[in-house]
This record gives structure tokens, sequence and C-alpha cells, in this order.
């Protein structure tokens, strides 16, 4: 190996350590600016009437947050319940580019960053996008009006949060967190994984 | 000359009007008779005083004008609209010539039940709620039957967790208390009982993060709004069996088990009914309560109304692993069986659609029939001891398996109606699955502990029609070869409507109010509104005249299942309106 200038090797060692910003691993975008952006003209005109322009309803439910993405875990889980079941006034009804794009929206408005690799609507794809991970919402600040109670500094979790749950899914599931919060009673134990 | 004679003629008469309109308005204000305890227990047949009309849950009316051969005759009184957007689960009550509508974020009016004439409007100062608390904010956006009368006031429950004494006359707050804490997630739903000088009401929220081991039905005294005694749903101290029932999940990680729809009360025994809702997390997986069937989540529960003491329970659906809540309309039905009265509590209780008639003083399981397709219950036993589909409980995340019915319902809020001219209770229904997968998910203040993904709610298979009310001939015992069934494409998406006229009314996600005949079926009348039909339609005579008011607006309900019948668009407005139609006079 021939020798490396000091320069260039700090930069080598602080790539390799993960810490050289702003460069995010490859598989965290995965969507294009482009589709972000005609996605949100296509949410405002199908779903913010119910959804709201800020993805927090209320007269649907919120779109925006970490529960959601938790909850439909992958881009598949929501773009298949999403594409078939809305907008209400023609349900499924929109055409794939359009879904997709929305989903890119989505994912933006969550915090997940544009890259390169455009989304499309290939199932094994779109089951491969980690919802929590793309996304970088932190949890939501309990913030309450001044003239309010204080709210409770921690959120009560499930029993099961916090432990190892069994699972079939393809990828581990991240290790969870220390909790700040009371959490579900399985979480962090180990349950059985269906083979 | 002539001229500034019709001129002036025209203004007086202009002026004549609207001083009449308001003297009206005045003196049905002024006149306004207090809601008796008696009228609470035995309502006059012209008023509609309570979400059913009548406290046993009946959703009843003796009234008999519009009726099998009138009904094609009704016209367009007029109608109003909603004071705010949202859900539109709104039930107008009716007494002394004032209709009383609540809406979302507990807007009431009282109105001229003649004309639609506003009397007054109340609008709370409600507390604030960061925009980060979805979960809470769209919840509350759906008050239902949120006011009960009593005396000379309105009682209304609010989604900031009060309970707040309007005067009837003009609407101004008399008393209020914050019944429970709004920054944990409490947030009322739907209203109470007012009865013997006591309010008794069912907080909601209990799946919100901050809400954890408590979920409660409570009573007030009317006058001074003191607590008088409270029940938990998910945690008792007293019985032992209750709390094994949750395995090793202390009360700390338990939520759920909301009684979201307003009880019943018989006084002959002084006992109120109330329907409690799902646990939380759904999935046992999640939840840690392994097999446990996890009390008194999707239970009847028979409270004394005095003390709030358990007189007994009975468990719809053990072991919830679906948000197959079952916390719905309780309603009591006296049955004559030869020279015996017997006292039975009916209900479509949850979402699977699943009819029970239970014993009402002791709680005995009596019958049971399916309505819709349901994949969870295998069979109940002649004991009750209701039987699972255990291939349907997730063992492992990844894990989603298609259930029968789906989260959105087989049966929901929308009220079931028992008429005692036909003996028969007649239920709105939707036939719907969906798939279903635990979630490992980290709870954030403001939002669900459900703990669940839900997929597009889909039609079961070698089902084409998305919406049934089936009418289900009421005894002691099940009736073969009774009853209706009433399929349509669009779902249903308001309350039912019994009347003596012989008439079932309701409406669907298309727009239809329909008026279905009692003993067949058949519809005899329809007419297509505006918007999803909501809410719980409901009927007064007022000056010989028999009015029905159908409530319209946002459907979530029919959102969700829109899938099933694309040709039937819904609309991508509101539209929170209600029509009010009444016969030609003679």
């Amino acid at each position: 190996m021939s020798h490396t200038s000091p320069r260039v090797a700090v930069c080598m060692a602080l790539a390799m350590s993960g810490l050289l910003l702003p460069t995010l691993p490859a598989q965290a975008q995965v969507f294009t600016q482009a589709q972000a952006e005609a996605g949100q003209k296509q949410y405002d005109g199908q779903c913010a009437m119910c959804h709201g322009a800020e993805l927090l309803g209320p007269d649907a439910p919120a779109l925006v947050g970490r529960e959601v993405m938790d909850n439909f875990s992958t881009g598949a889980g929501l773009y298949e319940y999403f594409s078939v079941a809305m907008p209400p006034q023609a349900p499924g009804q929109l055409g794939s580019e359009t879904y997709v794009n929305i989903l890119a929206y989505i994912l933006q408005r969550n915090g997940a960053q544009p890259g390169d690799t455009p989304l499309d609507a290939d199932p094994d794809k779109l089951a491969a996008i980690n919802l929590t991970e793309v996304t970088s919402v932190a949890a939501p600040v309990e913030t309450a009006a001044a003239e309010t109670e204080a709210a409770p500094s921690a959120v009560p979790q499930a029993f099961t949060w916090g432990k190892k749950l069994p699972s079939i899914l393809p990828e581990a599931t991240p290790e969870p967190a220390a909790p700040a919060v009371p959490q579900a009673f399985t979480w962090g134990k180990t349950l059985p994984t269906k083979s | 000359m002539t001229k500034n004679y019709l001129k002036t003629a025209l203004a007086l008469a202009v002026s004549l009007t609207t001083l009449v309109g308001v003297a009206n308005a005045q003196s049905v204000r002024e006149n306004y008779a207090p809601v008796t305890n008696d009228m609470v227990l035995n309502p006059p047949a012209t008023e509609w005083l309570s979400w059913r009309r009548t406290i046993d849950n009946q959703g009843y009316s003796p009234l008999d004008k519009i009726n099998k051969d009138t009904v094609k005759d009704l016209e367009l009184a007029w109608a109003w609209p909603m004071a705010d957007v949202g859900i539109q689960e709104t039930a107008p009550l009716m007494h002394d010539g004032v209709l009383f509508l609540q809406t979302n974020n507990n807007i009431v009016q009282a109105l001229d039940a003649k004309t639609g004439d506003l009397i007054w409007e109340f609008r709370p100062a409600l507390a604030k709620i960061p925009a980060e608390w979805g979960y809470q904010l769209y919840q509350s956006r759906r008050q239902k039957n949120s006011i009960a009368l009593y005396e000379d006031t309105v009682v209304l429950t609010t989604v900031d967790a009060r309970i707040i004494v309007l005067g009837a006359k003009d609407g101004k707050v008399l008393r209020e208390v914050q019944a429970f804490d709004v920054n944990k997630g409490y947030s009322y739903t739907v209203g109470p009982i007012v009865v013997n000088n006591t309010i008794i009401s069912a907080i909601s929220g209990c799946s919100i993060s901050g809400t954890a081991g408590g979920c409660y039905i409570v009573a007030h005294d009317f006058e001074t709004l003191e607590e008088k005694w409270r029940f938990n749903t998910i945690d008792d101290p007293n019985n032992p069996e209750q709390q094994a029932s949750w395995g090793d999940v202390p009360p700390e990680n338990r939520w759920g088990g909301t009684p979201w729809a307003t009880g019943s009360y018989d006084p002959e025994t002084n006992t109120t009914y109330w329907g409690v809702g799902m646990p939380a997390p759904y999935a046992e997986l999640i939840r840690g309560s392994e097999d446990g069937n996890v009390l008194y989540t999707n239970s009847t529960l028979a409270l004394d109304a005095t003390t709030g003491e358990l007189k007994w329970y009975y468990q719809h659906l053990p072991r919830d692993n679906w948000d197959l809540d079952s916390p719905f309309e309780r309603v009591l039905v006296d049955v004559k069986e030869g020279d015996e009265t017997k006292k039975l509590l009916i209900s479509v209780p949850g979402k699977n659609g699943i009819f029970f008639a239970l014993d009402r003083e002791t709680g005995k399981y009596l019958w049971s029939q399916e309505t819709v397709v349901q994949n969870v219950v295998t069979s109940i036993d002649e004991s009750g001891k209701v039987n699972l589909n255990e291939e349907l409980i997730m063992t492992a995340l990844g894990e989603s398996p298609l259930v029968c019915t789906s989260v959105s319902g087989g049966k929901l809020w929308q009220a079931g109606a028992y008429s005692p001219k036909t003996q028969q209770f007649y239920v709105p229904l939707t036939e719907a699955c969906n798939t279903v997968e635990a979630t490992q998910s980290e709870f954030t203040a403001g939002n669900a502990t459900g703990a669940m993904k839900f997929g597009p709610r889909v039609l079961p298979e070698g089902i084409t029609e998305a919406g049934l009310v089936d009418a289900i001939k009421v005894g002691t015992t099940k009736s073969e070869g009774e009853g209706w069934k009433a399929r349509q494409r669009a779902s249903m998406t308001s309350s039912l409507l019994a009347t003596a006229g012989g008439l079932v009314i309701g409406g669907d996600a298309g727009r239809y109010v329909k008026a279905w005949d009692d003993t067949t079926g058949e519809v005899l009348w329809q007419q297509r509104l505006n918007a999803p039909i909501g809410g719980s339609p409901m009927t007064y005579e007022l000056d010989g005249e028999q009015y029905l008011v159908v409530p319209t607006g946002f459907s979530a309900a029919a959102g969700s299942i829109a899938a099933a019948f694309p040709e039937i668009p819904l609309p991508s407005g509101t539209g929170n309106s209600i029509f009010v139609f009444k016969l030609p006079k003679q």
C-alpha cells in the first residue's frame, strides 16, 4: 500500500467510523426529490382535505409521526393500504405512479431524505424499506399550553417494550433503545419466531 | 301614493314576520318545561329525550303518522348545517318544542323544532393539545350523543374530559367539573345518562399512552358535580379473577377497556348496564398477557347505579387479538312468554357482529346469532363460553392473518333499534375483513397503544355487497326462520330508528336515507341527500305533525370500505347537516 497522506488517512478513518457526514447509507435514500414534489401536489389535491395540509389530521388520522412509521413498519405496509383504500372519493383509482409519489412525500414529511434512486411500486422493494430507519422523526415534544397542568415526563409503554419479540420478518428488528418511559410488558423479551 | 302604501305595507309585513319568529323562539325559550325524572324514565310519546329515545336504549318511537302507507309522501320541511366538520355522529334530542344538537368540538345548539331557527348556540373554549398528539386529536373530533336533558338543563360531556351543565333556555354554563385529566389523554366520546339526580358517564381516550391503568364508568351528583363512585374496567382489586386474567401485566401497562357507548338503566333494579371495549395493545404478543382473557374488556357490566358495585359481568369476546372492540349499545327488552315476563339484555355488542341475548338480572347467557361473516369465534358453548380460532392469534412479528370482521366492523357505533311491535332488533352492519399485524413500536405522548397495522378493508370471499340490515327476532331462545336481511352495495353508516308506523329508518354511504318495512325488509321510501347518512336519525311530533330528522356528513367508516363499492364515489367534502322531513299538511 502506498503511503497515504495524513489528511486522506484521517478522512478514511472518519468515513469508516461513520462520522463523515452528510453522506447517508444508500439504502436510506429511497425516493427522489422530484417524486416528493410531485407527491406534494397530488397529496394536496387528493388527501389534504381529510388528512390535513400538515399531515396531522384531524378529520382523518395523522400521517406524520413516529407512531405512524412504527405502525405501518415498511413501505409496503403503508403502500398496500392506501393504494387500495384511498382516497374515499376514488379508492385505488389514482394510478401507481401517483401513489408512489404520495408515498415519497409522506416519507419526506416524516424526515426521510431524498436521493438518486427513485421509489417504485415493486412489492419486494417496498417491503425492504423500513419506515423507522429511513425517517428521522424524533419522538414528539410533549408541549402543553401554559394554562394546563404540566404533562407527565415519561410515556407509559407496552409491557413488552424493550424486549426482543419473535419475528418472521427478513431483517432483525432494531435493538430497542433503553426506554425512558414505561413500556409494553413484552418489550425487550425474546418471543417465539414463526419458522 | 299607492307605491308608498305598498312599500310601507311590505315593510310592516316583513318586520311582523321577523317579530313573530323572534317571539316564537322567545316563548320557546321562556316556557321550557323541565325534564323530570319521571319523564326520563317514561318520555312522552312525542319526544326524544335521550340518545335512543328511552334509557333502555331501544331506539323506538311510538309515533305512527309516518307509516308504511304515508312514508312515500314525505317532504323536506327544512335543513340545517352542523356547526363544525368532523365525523357525523350526532344524536339530536327533542323536548318541549326545542331540538338540541351537538357536534364536534362540543358545540351545542338549541333549535326551534318546528322551523329550525336557532335559539341559542354554546361553544366551549377547549383545552389545547399539541398538534403532534395526532391520535388524541383525531379521536376527539367525533362527538356522538354527547348531551343529556335533565330538569331545565343540558348536560354535556367534553373532549377535554369535563362535564358541563348548561341552562336549557339560554345555553349558559351553570356549573362544570374536570372529571379526568385531559393531559393524560382522557377525553369524553359519548354522553351520559342522567337519572335520580345522578350523572352516570364513561370516559374515553383509554388507548392513549398516558392513560395506562384505568378506564372508568363514573357517577357525579347532578347538583354539586361531586364524584360519587367510579368503576375501573381494567383494574378491579376486588376481583382476583380479573387481575389474573391479565397474566403478569401490571395495571401500568394495561390500556383499553373503553366504554364508548352510552349505557342503559333499569329502574326496577336500579342497575346501569355498560359495554366495555377492547384491550390495548391489541395483540397479546405485544400486550404480554399470554392467553389471559383480559377482563373486563369486551364485556357487559351490570353496576348498581347508587354504589357503582359490580353485580355481574359477561365477556362477549375474551382474549382479543384483533381490536374487535365490543362496547356497543346494550338494549333492555322485556318479552312476554306465556304468563312470564322475561327481562333480557340484547346487543350486537362488538365489531364481529355477533348478536347476544342475556338474562339481565343474572347475566346468564341465553343465545347468540351471527350476522356478518366472521372467522374469529368458532363456537359459543351453552354456558356462554366463547371459543376462539387460535390460528388467528399472532405468535410472532411479521405474521398477518386475514381477520373478519375488520377493525371497522361488522358492527360499529351505529346503533340498532328494537321494536316491541315486531319483537325484532334491527341492526346496521358492514361486511368487511382486513389483515392485521402486530407491531412493536414505542408509544409517544398523545398517541395510541394499539401497536397493530391493519390492511385495507376488503369484502369477505363470496360477498359482493357491503351493506346489511339484519332483523333478528328476539325471545329467550333463538328463533329459526324469522327476521329478515336486506343487503345492498353501499355500507350502512347511521344508527337505525324503529317506529310504530312499521318502519325501520337509516342510511348508507351512498347518501341514501331509506325506510324499510319492519316486517318484510322491503324498501318503502328512499331519498338521496348530500353526504353519507350519519349519526342517529330520530323522530318527534309537534302540533300534530310528525318530523323525521336525518343527520348527514363525513363518515370515516364509509371511507375505510369505499374500495368495495367504487361505483359509488364518496364526496370529498363533508356536508355535515341535518335534514328534517314531514308529511304534507292535509
